[in-house]
């Protein structure tokens, strides 16, 4: 039987993920808080594939046009006459190798825009074949904004290795609870917590502790851990 | 005889409109004809506001773009338009 969450940072994640689709205000989807989290992100990827579907033809044109010059020119073109929403999308029909060449070129605080509205299952391969220092600069100016939500759907789209080295560089056990919080993909949520360190999960848990909102979410992650990991957690978070 | 037809239903129409999976499609079908109403017509705003920005981006790219490659850029974003 499944079970509801006492309180629902998953669903505020997603209501705030539709508004930015819907170009509205998270309040004015705030009739969709009844459903979990798993159900508006269904909802949710369902219209960013519309939305993506009908502008299909132009954004290929885009894209096509974006490789008729050197992709510094093209970085240079998309941050001076773009919108990071159209980008975004733009990005959705770019071949993932030229993407990550463009990247390389844009300015960190307009590749987070790009970041915020980027779709997915296009996030994926551009994300993944990111530098690693161009990953976590973005994760850095993400974390400066204290854009969780965001955080949580690139960590969605990152490797195990990657996990890894954006956590290591944050070593923010308070930003990474937020971001563990707001992430509404079972698996990614899986990932996560078996990539993390235990001393860093060990702090989140504390952290946690301490804020009575996120304990209920901490043990629900834990759930995903071997019990014999989970009880040295849980024995480490008491004694704090 | 004079009610509403199939094609006005909101729930109908966010049904032909979002390609929905079975959770998605759950959820389009528990809402009232009040928010299925709603949430059509924000998308259809969406959708104005989302070619309004790539018309304008189009533009603005076209104005920037290196003049010896302008004219391959122009035939490109502009297709068939």
């Amino acid at each position: 039987m499944s079970r509801r969450r006492p309180s629902l940072p998953g669903v505020q994640a997603e209501l705030t993920r539709l508004a930015r689709l819907l170009d509205c205000a998270a309040d004015d989807v705030a009739d969709l808080a009844r459903f979990d989290a798993a159900e508006l992100r269904a909802l949710r990827l369902a219209v960013a594939t519309r939305q993506r579907a009908r502008g299909a033809a132009v954004h290929a044109r885009l894209a096509r046009a974006g490789r008729l010059v050197p992709p510094r020119v093209t970085a240079s073109v998309a941050h001076r006459t773009m919108p990071a929403r159209v980008a975004a999308e733009v990005v959705s029909a770019m071949r993932p190798d030229h993407a990550v060449e463009v990247a390389h070129h844009l300015p960190v605080d307009y590749l987070a825009d790009v970041t915020r509205h980027l779709a997915p299952d296009a996030a994926v391969p551009v994300v993944t074949g990111l530098s690693e220092q161009v990953l976590l600069s973005v994760s850095h100016e993400l974390r400066r904004r204290d854009d969780f939500t965001t955080m949580a759907e690139v960590v969605t789209a990152l490797t195990a290795a990657q996990v890894e080295a954006v956590a290591g560089a944050l070593d923010d056990a308070a930003a990474l609870l937020q971001v563990a919080l707001h992430i509404t993909d079972d698996a990614a949520l899986d990932r996560l917590v078996r990539t993390l360190p235990e001393p860093l999960l060990a702090r989140m848990a504390r952290r946690a502790r301490r804020e009575a909102r996120a304990w209920p979410h901490l043990l629900d992650l834990l759930r995903r851990l071997p019990a014999d990991r989970r009880r040295r957690l849980l024995a480490s978070a008491a004694q704090a | 005889m004079y009610g509403p037809r199939v094609d006005d239903d909101p729930h109908e129409q966010l049904h032909t409109t979002l390609p929905l999976d079975e959770r998605a499609a759950l959820l389009v079908d528990s809402l009232t004809s009040a928010e299925a109403d709603r949430l059509l017509h924000r998308l259809r705003v969406a959708d104005c506001d989302r070619d309004r920005e790539v018309d304008a981006a189009i533009d603005a790219a076209l104005s920037v773009v290196p003049r010896v490659a302008r004219g391959h850029v122009r035939r490109a974003l502009r297709g068939g338009r």
